[in-house]
């Protein structure tokens, strides 16, 4: 998504589109790379994401700014049957 | 495909690289952080080596900077860490130098890293807008609230650039010390962020250091928010922000998404009717009458 404001249209050497496509190539290791990290750090995430769950039953969640609405636990999500995500 | 969703990513984990492009010169290392693999615009951390200099000169692209440590000096004005600086595509910059080197980030919004040696602006840059501003002592802190829903208190905020077509945003922010804030967010537009100091924490993530960057595209959990000593940072959208909070952290980018468009039918039923019924007549979006009625000087304005 381009932040669509000011371009100026050009002819791309070769020497860029070689730079390009390495940078590229790179761009989908380090992707990979943090794909796996973050699939990594799952066990740690479910940990911190019962400690939310917990600080909503007893602060309440931010619903805007400073406000805190307490949820009750009935109230929390149920985790889906599926594989989690936080990398898309 | 365009950029990926690069979080969390530090610059400090990789080393520097040569800038090979043509017009950079030598004394120009750069750390890619995220590249769009359409267009090529592209965010990079860059170190210059003391001494380094380059002629006047402007990019294809449209561009911002940061001093994030040491000073350049850009034509004859010295500028420190903080310094911020809008340059629209074509607009050519003064002679650029540094004497003891600096380390900036630079953010080349519509195309690959360009530069064209040049004292003259290209006949099609928008010149008028170009800014600059020494962002931390010219700016003062203003409260995160300028959207709502709003953050909590604690994150504030410095505006650096705002596009009016768009809503665009660049800015700094803050997180105050023992800042914390318990909901998960989504936005309707593309977010990126680069901690200049500080170190903040993300419930999906965990710590984002000094150095610690994201780019992150629209509808991405993200949040509970805490920071423990404070830290500062830029960040940017690409359109406008919106903060869907919520609590739900297994809920997907289709199901955000969605939510989103539901929030919509109820807030702007109208609208949204319309949007849904006409769509498929406007493959580029519906027409704005500003931009295609005819005017009495016989142009059109084309944004």
């Amino acid at each position: 998504m381009p932040f669509l404001t000011d371009e100026i249209e050009h002819e791309l050497t070769d020497e860029v589109k070689k730079w390009l496509e390495e940078e590229i190539k790179e761009q989908d290791e380090r992707y990979a790379k943090i794909v796996a990290e973050m699939k990594a750090l799952d066990p740690t995430r479910d940990q911190w994401y019962e400690e939310f769950f917990e600080r909503l039953k007893k602060y309440g969640f931010n619903r805007d700014g400073d406000q805190r609405v307490k949820i009750p636990d009935d109230e929390l999500p149920v985790k889906p049957d599926r594989e989690h995500k936080v990398v898309y | 495909m365009t950029r990926p969703h690069i979080e969390p990513f530090c610059d400090r984990d990789v080393h520097f690289k040569n800038m090979t492009l043509p017009g950079f010169g030598s004394g120009f290392q750069y750390k890619m952080l995220s590249l769009d693999t359409d267009i090529g615009s592209c965010t990079m951390s860059v170190q210059l080596s003391g001494g380094y200099s380059r002629p006047p000169g402007f990019s294809y692209s449209e561009l911002e900077m940061i001093v994030v440590e040491g000073s350049i000096t850009v034509g004859d004005k010295e500028c420190v860490r903080g310094h911020y600086f809008f340059v629209p595509a074509g607009y050519a910059m003064p002679a650029i130098s540094t004497e003891q080197g600096a380390l900036l980030l630079l953010m080349y919004n519509t195309g690959e890293p360009s530069l064209v040696e040049s004292d003259e602006h290209h006949p099609l840059s928008r010149t008028e807008l170009y800014h600059d501003v020494d962002t931390y002592a010219d700016i003062v802190w203003a409260p995160g609230n300028l959207v709502s829903p709003s953050v909590a208190s604690g994150c504030m905020i410095k505006l650096l650039n705002f596009n009016p077509q768009t809503f665009a945003m660049t800015f700094l922010y803050c997180m105050t010390p023992h800042f914390h804030q318990d909901n998960i967010s989504y936005h309707d537009c593309a977010e990126e962020g680069y901690h200049l100091w500080g170190t903040s924490w993300m419930m999906q993530f965990g710590n984002l250091p000094t150095g610690g960057y994201f780019w992150r595209p629209p509808y991405i959990n993200h949040g509970a928010f805490a920071s423990e000593n404070g830290c500062i940072a830029i960040g940017r959208t690409d359109s406008k922000l919106f903060n869907h909070f919520h609590y739900n952290p297994w809920s997907t980018p289709d199901e955000n998404e969605e939510r989103s468009a539901a929030r919509l039918a109820r807030r702007d039923p109208i609208l949204y009717k319309w949007c849904v019924n006409k769509a498929h007549n406007h493959p580029h979006g519906p027409e704005d009458f500003e931009d295609t009625m005819q005017r009495r000087g016989g142009h059109k304005h084309d944004h």
